[in-house]
């Protein structure tokens, strides 16, 4: 961990109006858009693999993960190369954009509100306010290990019915 | 042991790799040895092995493999000196020492504290046992080695004429050897020499041959040649772009292009040669199929004969490390099962030992494996009544033959009456499929009652360079292995075969194929309709339509993350000559879900 005396990195990134932070030194690299070819039958966040460098990664839209409308991806859009814990796998996380790292001292971290701690907000670390911005520090892994990466696909059932798979996390 | 540096790794490492290597040959040498008792090389081959152990073992002060090495070296010693023929207890002792010494290596890297089990030292008590008893046995034969000793040994000399020569070899200005001299002499003829010398260096053991055999080959580490392979896949991918983007920018005969293709058929060769460092020989892993194929037969108190054939034969490494388990599990399989006892085959009007031949081969870029037993062949009525007396099927279903014997896959599944070391767990058949599917491969089983099985091992032989088409569905390329096809062809609205308003099947000719639902499985809003790829996997045909056929290339196969691995359709990717990432369609899964059967289709549309 990349620690100041009393704080970590970020790095910030923006999804519609929101602001989020992820820890930097979860953070690979940071790319414009790549081509992307999709993976039919996989669920909706997953837009499908890339090629970076030769590595073959799968990549996945937070706006749709954290279900918000889906937008055109456009020069602003990033892709955020993160390394998925325990794997030594990379993931890219599609994002708007991506503003800058900020220095977020502890003190200034709230923890996450009580709604949000369970279920589909459980990736939230903590709530950064710095001067007058509310930030959305995320955990890395409770983003991409909560239930999806053991489940990027849906059910397979060719031609039948689409059933998602859904497994305790 | 409890402050081992990485030095010290380093070096166990080096012990237990080239013991492995001794150890293998030993085995191959001891199954030569029992066919052929009077060997002499063999038997010096034998020494020699548990010599080196001995002298390695001794280096890292590893006691147990020291002794045991030590004293199975004794014992071969009164058998390479007194020229004496091998019995088969002592070939079974020589293989445990070895069976033990491999074991004892295997605790050597998990730091465990290696004592001396009671095992141990009854098989040392037992080696010590028969040095005695042939210490008595020999009467004091000197150990000839001398050239003049043996030709007096044969008789080609007598003793007299031995002194003389040798005096004059002293005096003599130029050094001769004793051969030339005898002959220069008069007293043996050239023919006699070279007898007398062929006789020499079998006893002396050629020990200068082996070493030069050896210095031509080196010891790479496994995951240096994997980062070379790795970085081939990378060099031929960023080539793949670069000849697109450069036959946009150059006209062909520019002096650039013609360079570029030079390098491109070096790359490809490059690439070969990165590969076939990969390659290894199956014969160590067919050397152990015999050997585990002999001890079961002698645990089970039958006659069997291993045989093993097309053992130059090369695969991946990666393919022959995890071809290794199903192998063992069908040999087992074979002599438990397919070869009956010594009586049922007399019987039967068969020889009384059973014969097993394992053949391996290469044929269209997979490695074949065959086990064959002449065995009594598997009654696919039995199959079929134990699969539905262990509930695994319903009994009102009819199948075919081949389908009822390959219920035998079926986890759970086993015919033998009771629960023995060798088989009869039930675990077994299903794990050989499934550990051979996981590396793209698959079993194939023929059987005739009274005749014999053959089970049929098909693997690729490398898993990272294929033939690949490319193809264009929808608004992707996806590619399909080239092995895979049969053919391409155009096909008019009128050759749809319709079923409740789904295209089902397509005409050609006189030939109708099933049609695989691509829009359905790719998620395509329109399914393409004037082009179809004929796929065949394993005899079974259907037809993929396609919007375009682009063009065939080596690809690199790369792995898709873990999470996409269970999707049906596709078995890897690969990156295109635009940088793209395009999908491997998976065809023998396929067809398997979509074309096997016209009235059975199990999409269930």
């Amino acid at each position: 961990m990349i620690t100041t005396a009393s704080g970590c990195k970020y790095l910030i990134f923006a999804l519609g109006n929101e602001e989020f932070g992820l820890p930097i030194q979860r953070v690979k690299e940071i790319i414009g858009m790549l081509t992307i070819t999709r993976v039919p039958k996989t669920l909706g966040f997953v837009k499908g693999v890339i090629n970076l460098r030769g590595k073959i990664i799968p990549v996945m839209d937070l706006r749709l993960k954290f279900g918000l409308d889906e937008k055109q991806y456009d020069e602003r859009t990033c892709l955020i190369v993160v390394e998925i814990a325990g794997y030594s796998k990379l993931i890219a996380l599609a994002v708007d954009s991506v503003s800058e790292v900020l220095s977020i001292q502890s003190a200034e971290i709230e923890a996450p509100p009580d709604f949000a701690s369970q279920g589909e907000s459980g990736f939230l670390r903590g709530m950064g306010k710095v001067k007058d911005r509310v930030l959305l520090l995320l955990d890395v892994d409770g983003v991409i290990n909560n239930q999806d990466l053991v489940n990027l696909k849906k059910n397979i059932d060719i031609g039948g019915e689409i059933h998602v798979q859904q497994t305790e996390a | 042991m409890s402050n081992q540096s990485e030095w010290d790794l380093e070096i166990i490492q080096d012990f237990i790799t080239e013991s492995n290597e001794h150890l293998s040959k030993i085995e191959l040498d001891c199954l030569g040895l029992e066919n052929d008792p009077s060997n002499m090389e063999l038997l010096n081959n034998l020494f020699r092995s548990f010599h080196t152990i001995k002298g390695m073992a001794g280096f890292i002060e590893e006691n147990t493999i020291l002794e045991i090495s030590h004293s199975t070296e004794t014992l071969l010693d009164f058998f390479r000196r007194g020229g004496k023929n091998v019995s088969p207890s002592i070939i079974d002792l020589i293989l445990m020492s070895a069976d033990i010494i491999k074991h004892t290596c295997s605790l050597l890297t998990e730091w465990e504290r290696i004592c001396i089990t009671p095992e141990v030292t009854e098989h040392l008590s037992n080696l010590s046992e028969w040095v005695n008893l042939l210490k008595c046995s020999e009467k004091a034969e000197p150990e000839a080695i001398h050239l003049g000793e043996i030709m007096i040994q044969e008789g080609k000399l007598s003793e007299e004429e031995l002194l003389l020569l040798l005096k004059k070899q002293k005096e003599s200005s130029e050094p001769r050897f004793l051969g030339q001299l005898a002959v220069l002499e008069g007293k043996a003829t050239p023919k006699q020499v070279v007898e007398s010398l062929r006789k020499q260096e079998v006893i002396r053991g050629d020990v200068k041959r082996t070493e030069n055999i050896i210095s031509s080959t080196m010891r790479i580490s496994s995951d240096k040649v994997d980062s070379l392979v790795d970085m081939m896949g990378e060099l031929l991918i960023l080539q793949a772009v670069l000849e697109q983007e450069a036959k946009k920018r150059f006209v062909s005969d520019d002096i650039f292009m013609q360079n570029f293709v030079r390098n491109v058929r070096i790359t490809k060769r490059l690439q070969d040669y990165a590969m076939s460092l990969r390659m290894i020989s199956l014969k160590p892993l067919l050397q152990r199929a015999q050997r585990i194929g002999r001890d079961t037969a002698k645990a089970l108190n039958k006659q069997v004969d291993v045989v093993i054939g097309g053992d130059e034969t090369e695969a991946d490494r990666n393919v022959t490390e995890k071809l290794a388990e199903p192998l063992m599990h069908l040999v087992r399989n074979c002599v438990g099962h397919g070869i009956e006892n010594t009586e049922s085959r007399v019987m039967a009007g068969k020889p009384e030992a059973g014969q097993i031949n394992i053949r391996a081969f290469t044929r269209r870029g997979h490695v074949y494996i065959e086990i064959s037993d002449d065995g009594q062949g598997i009654d696919h009525d039995k199959v079929y009544r134990k699969a539905v007396e262990k509930k695994l099927i319903e009994s009102s279903k009819n199948l075919s033959k081949d389908e009822c014997l390959d219920l035998i896959f079926l986890p759970g599944f086993t015919t033998a009456k009771e629960v023995d070391a060798v088989s009869g767990r039930g675990v077994g058949l299903d794990v050989v499929k499934t550990e051979i599917a996981k590396l793209g491969g698959k079993v194939e089983l023929k059987t005739e009652i009274n005749k014999g099985t053959t089970f049929t091992l098909k693997l690729p032989v490398n898993l990272a360079v294929i033939s690949g088409t490319i193809v264009g569905i929808g608004d992707n390329f996806y590619i399909i292995p080239t092995l895979c096809i049969r053919k391409i062809a155009k096909v008019s609205i009128e050759d749809w075969v319709t079923i409740k308003g789904m295209r089902r099947m397509v005409r050609q000719g006189k030939d109708l194929f099933s049609l695989i639902p691509i829009d359905k499985i790719l998620e395509l809003e329109t399914n393409p309709e004037n082009l179809i790829v004929v796929v065949e996997q394993d005899g079974k045909t259907a037809a993929i339509p396609v919007d375009e056929v682009k063009e065939r290339r080596d690809i690199v196969v790369k792995s898709l993350n873990g999470e996409f691995r269970e999707l049906g359709y596709v078995s890897g990717a690969t990156i295109l000559g635009d940088g793209r990432v395009s999908l491997i369609l998976d065809i023998e899964n396929l067809v398997r879900m979509g074309g096997e059967k016209n009235d059975n289709n199990s999409f269930g549309l």
